[in-house]
């Protein structure tokens, strides 16, 4: 059995200082305990630790303590004084191990026992060199004089070290020594930690350097141990758990992490949380425990390392299908709404007439939500006669125009397979373009298969017409102008150009034959689209089966008897089978600005060669 | 210069003022010299709340409150008896106005400057129960360091308003019942977040927006809090805990890792609200002349439950889940 000494270095609550120290010591006669307790600490504090300790043989106090602090020398100064109680006290020993208050052995201390036993000359302390910092200063650490304390007085701190490294010049590390650096945190022998004892004995002068040294502790020991001990006898890591987050804190152990402490290659782990009562509970359990049959191996010639950032990223998290409060606003922006979203969804764009009746033609088939014109101005529409879906309601229209990209993606989460949506153009211009846009969306914008005037006239009049009120007229020519009125009212003769483009872009775009457009939405929607591929001619069928009487049904009266003259026109629909969202609608308002230049060009060039012509 | 001129008359004017809310508030109960320096504080204004108050403290005891700071905005129904047959409540009593206090906020940033600084402080009406993740196995001290160790100072919370799948006149809340269980349903989505030059995160939603302000909802109660704050004594809070100076905690900075955040449970439905309603009516003590009041004292036959939106309260895992709060990277 090996005889092992704890050094502890507290400022913790006094009992539960008391409870590891006597935890530490009950399981082994030879165990012992030297406790530091911070001078800072209350001094009620230090007192009720004397009384619980003050007959206990085996459990000794630093008597002419100091006040410590975060990179400060006095935590080596701390341990070297309960080192030297260790030697006053003639404590029969032949390992130290330095723990802090906050540790908790997170394994049968016999166990330690055992592994101590198992490598009797092993130096359980890291010794890099000063690569092993992440970051901030590194040689700078011992290189320029520290002498504020960084919690204390960041600034004053900072001030004084760019000016010395403006003015002063660097220090050499005492000669005999290499600087080392690692966790403040070992397991040494006592043969070495006698042997430091005298050096220190011995040259007062260099360990006086090491305090105006920057954080001492993750390098005295460390520079000592690497100047006294073979290569062979040093493990590269320690028998103590930490792990520092980025901020350069370490992690703080609740009652939840039992789980995360029960197959850790180590005997130690920090920091336990103060108020973590169950889990100080669990591992003094744990402590007492007879080693196990099948002793821990560790690997010590490398680093541990953690997956600190796989833990992270396991945590639980909010579903991809809400915007997380606090975390991801919308502000109103349908791509910040839609950009976390997973989900396939279809868009029938075009005039309300017919996408109604596209969408009506898929009602019954499976695999599909068919919902309605959500974007509607005056309500949410679910679809004909649906008053609420999944707790929304078609009245909500008020809420809906709150945020509406908040309530699309809402809408969106309800629905498990692929949602079907009309648009009509004008519902909402920015949404539109976002949603045209969108990875997400399968879009199928209703166009004319031959693209004249007169269609083009004929679509916007269906898109503009539902619910416009106008008037009887005159003449036609008076009941068109009217109609031409209403429609730039409602949608202004960009936003109509800028539509037309992206139609006739599309129409550019699109696949013409079927099975490789089947096979394009499957690369990119997988099987989701399938039933809505299948059933794309059954939606075309359905918008060409339309007379122009039932077309114009909707419109008011007046601009019904003008359509219902068409009723001899060779009109006729078709879906755009679009593989991949249409280019920016912004590059297409450069195209046309091209298109502008290129016409004004055209006469100059026009009388150039009629002059030509005439010589 | 004129800017100047002003910043001092705020100052002076804010000094004085609080000297008079100061004056106010007497001291009846006292236990502060029970506090100690690591202690989590909890400030409260309220009147005539005895009905939730057994649960309530012994909610908060159990999450790791160690002091109640209660202002006693003269209650008739024997508060002051209960408390002090409690071990860790201190009371002060006033009789003055509760509107002309900013509905109380005044009183309780007298109170956080003279023992919340310093302290993690939870600032709550006695009808909220906070919920912040992992709160199962992690008590509000551990949170408090947390936030201390990532140098956050304030913690942001959104309002649930917890509702009975009952109408409202028959869900009845008896003294000492668990509030969780009498309405335990929430609304699982439906929280319009904006921002806004004032509140970074003006957040509404919930049943108030849904069904009483549907025709209006830009006019629907904020439900973004501050409940939880390390108190500095330059802080303030403005107007209930929605509002909170300096600016900067009214932010949520995640630079380096999300910031943490929680929910505050809001049990208002229950049938009691009528008698309250009634009450708060006579007085007009409250928001917009407690026109909110006026609804609740007509309508008690309507049901807030609303298949699809209502989900039942489980766990916080399940509130992440949600989106409604978050985690951030406390391991």
């Amino acid at each position: 059995m090996a005889k092992i000494t704890f050094i502890i270095l507290a400022h913790e609550n006094a009992d539960h200082v008391a409870d590891l120290a006597s935890l530490l010591t009950e399981w082994d006669p030879h165990a012992n305990a030297v406790i530091h307790y911070d001078l800072n600490s209350p001094r009620a504090q230090f007192t009720r630790l004397s009384e619980r300790t003050a007959n206990v043989p085996r459990i000794h106090l630093v008597k002419d303590r100091i006040k410590c602090g975060w990179g400060n020398f006095s935590l080596v100064d701390a341990v070297v004084r309960a080192l030297r109680v260790v030697r006053r006290e003639k404590i029969n020993c032949d390992k130290v191990m330095l723990i802090s208050g906050a540790c908790m052995p997170i394994r049968p201390l016999a166990e330690l026992s055992q592994f101590l036993d198992a490598h009797p000359r092993t130096e359980f302390i890291e010794a890099y060199d000063s690569s092993w910092m992440v970051g901030g200063l590194r040689k700078e650490r011992y290189q320029y004089w520290h002498l504020f304390n960084h919690q204390k007085y960041p600034k004053l701190f900072n001030w004084h070290f760019q000016l010395q490294r403006i003015f002063w010049p660097k220090r050499r590390f005492p000669r005999a020594l290499e600087p080392r650096f690692g966790s403040q945190w070992w397991c040494l022998s006592w043969s070495l930690c006698e042997k430091i004892l005298n050096y220190i004995q011995k040259h007062p002068l260099t360990y006086q350097f090491f305090s105006t040294t920057w954080i001492p502790d993750e390098l005295f020991f460390q520079t000592m141990a690497f100047r006294f001990t073979h290569m062979d006898n040093m493990a590269k890591r320690n028998l103590t758990f930490f792990h520092f987050n980025d901020w350069g804190k370490p992690i703080v152990l609740m009652d939840d992490h039992v789980d995360l402490l029960k197959n850790l290659p180590f005997f130690f782990a920090r920091k336990v949380s103060s108020s973590a009562k169950k889990l100080r509970a669990h591992l003094a359990d744990v402590a007492t425990q007879p080693a196990p049959e099948t002793p821990l191996k560790i690997d010590f010639s490398k680093r541990y390392h953690f997956p600190y950032k796989e833990m992270i990223a396991a945590l639980p998290k909010a579903s991809p299908l809400t915007l997380t409060l606090y975390q991801h606003h919308s502000d109103g922006l349908w791509t910040k709404a839609l950009e976390r979203n997973p989900r396939s969804f279809t868009i029938i764009y075009g005039p309300p007439r017919l996408t109604s009746r596209a969408a009506d033609s898929l009602r019954d088939v499976a695999g599909l939500t068919v919902l309605g014109r959500v974007l509607h101005p005056d309500k949410v529409d679910f679809g004909p006669d649906v008053k609420s879906f999944h707790g929304l309601h078609s009245d909500d229209n008020l809420i809906r125009d709150f945020d509406r990209p908040a309530y699309f993606v809402r809408i969106l989460s309800r629905i498990d397979n692929m949602a079907v949506i009309e648009i009509c153009p004008g519902d909402d211009p920015q949404g539109e373009i976002a949603l045209m846009l969108s990875r997400n969306a399968v879009v199928l914008p209703i166009m004319a298969e031959h693209d004249t005037d007169v269609m083009r006239q004929l679509y916007w009049t269906l898109c503009s017409g539902g619910g416009a009120i106008d008037g009887p007229h005159a003449t036609p020519i008076d009941s068109f102008r009217a109609m031409q009125q209403a429609m730039d009212a409602k949608m202004p003769i960009d936003f109509r150009i800028r539509t037309e483009t992206y139609l006739k872009a599309a129409k550019m775009a699109a696949e013409t034959d079927a099975n490789d457009w089947k096979a394009a939405l499957r690369f990119r929607h997988g099987t989701v689209a399938t039933p809505l591929a299948e059933n794309l001619d059954t939606m075309e069928a359905a918008i060409n089966a339309l007379t122009m009487e039932e077309l114009a049904a909707d419109l008011p009266e007046d601009w019904r008897a003008s359509v219902s003259m068409l009723s001899t026109l060779h009109a006729r629909w078709r879906l755009l089978k679009l593989n991949f969202p249409v280019a920016l609608p912004e590059l297409f308002t450069t195209a046309l600005e091209l298109q502008a230049t290129a016409r004004d060009d055209a006469p100059k060039d026009l009388t150039e060669s009629l002059r030509g012509l005439d010589n | 210069m004129n800017l100047n001129i002003s910043l001092v008359f705020n100052q002076v004017s804010r000094y004085f003022a609080m000297r008079r809310f100061r004056q106010q508030l007497s001291l009846k109960i006292d236990r502060t010299a029970q506090i100690r320096k690591s202690d989590v504080l909890l400030f409260m204004c309220l009147r005539n709340e005895l009905l939730r108050l057994p649960y309530f403290v012994e909610y908060y005891r159990k999450i790791g409150v160690n002091h109640f700071l209660v202002i006693d905005n003269d209650s008739t129904d024997g508060m002051m008896e209960w408390a002090r047959s409690q071990p860790d409540i201190s009371v002060w009593h006033t009789k003055a106005g509760y509107k002309a206090s900013n509905f109380g906020m005044e009183w309780c940033n007298v109170l956080l400057k003279k023992y919340g600084i310093g302290h993690l402080c939870v600032t709550v009406d006695p009808d909220e129960f906070l919920v912040y993740p992992c709160m199962e196995t992690r008590s509000l001290r551990e949170l408090g360091e947390y936030m201390k160790m990532e140098k956050r100072q304030s913690f942001h919370t959104v309002m649930l308003d917890a509702y009975s799948n009952k109408p409202l006149s028959e869900t009845i809340y008896n003294q000492g019942d668990n509030p969780f269980d009498v309405a335990p349903y929430f609304d699982r989505d439906g929280y319009v977040q904006i921002s806004t030059l004032t509140m970074p995160t003006f957040t509404r939603g919930g049943p108030r927006m849904r069904v009483h302000n549907r025709h209006d909802p830009l006019k629907s109660p904020a439900l973004n809090k501050i409940p939880v704050v390390w108190w500095q004594w330059n802080f303030r809070y403005v107007s209930s805990m929605h509002d909170l100076k300096p600016m900067k905690l009214m932010r949520v900075q995640d630079k380096e890792s999300p910031a943490p955040t929680g929910a505050l449970f809001h049990f208002k439905f229950f049938a009691s609200l009528r008698d309250k309603a009634a009450e708060e009516l006579h007085r007009k003590e409250h928001y917009f002349g407690g026109t909110e009041y006026e609804r609740y004292a007509k309508e008690s036959r309507e049901n807030l439950y609303e298949e699809g939106i209502s989900v039942r309260y489980e766990s916080t895992e399940q509130l992440i889940r949600l989106g409604l709060m978050c985690r951030g990277n406390w391991l």
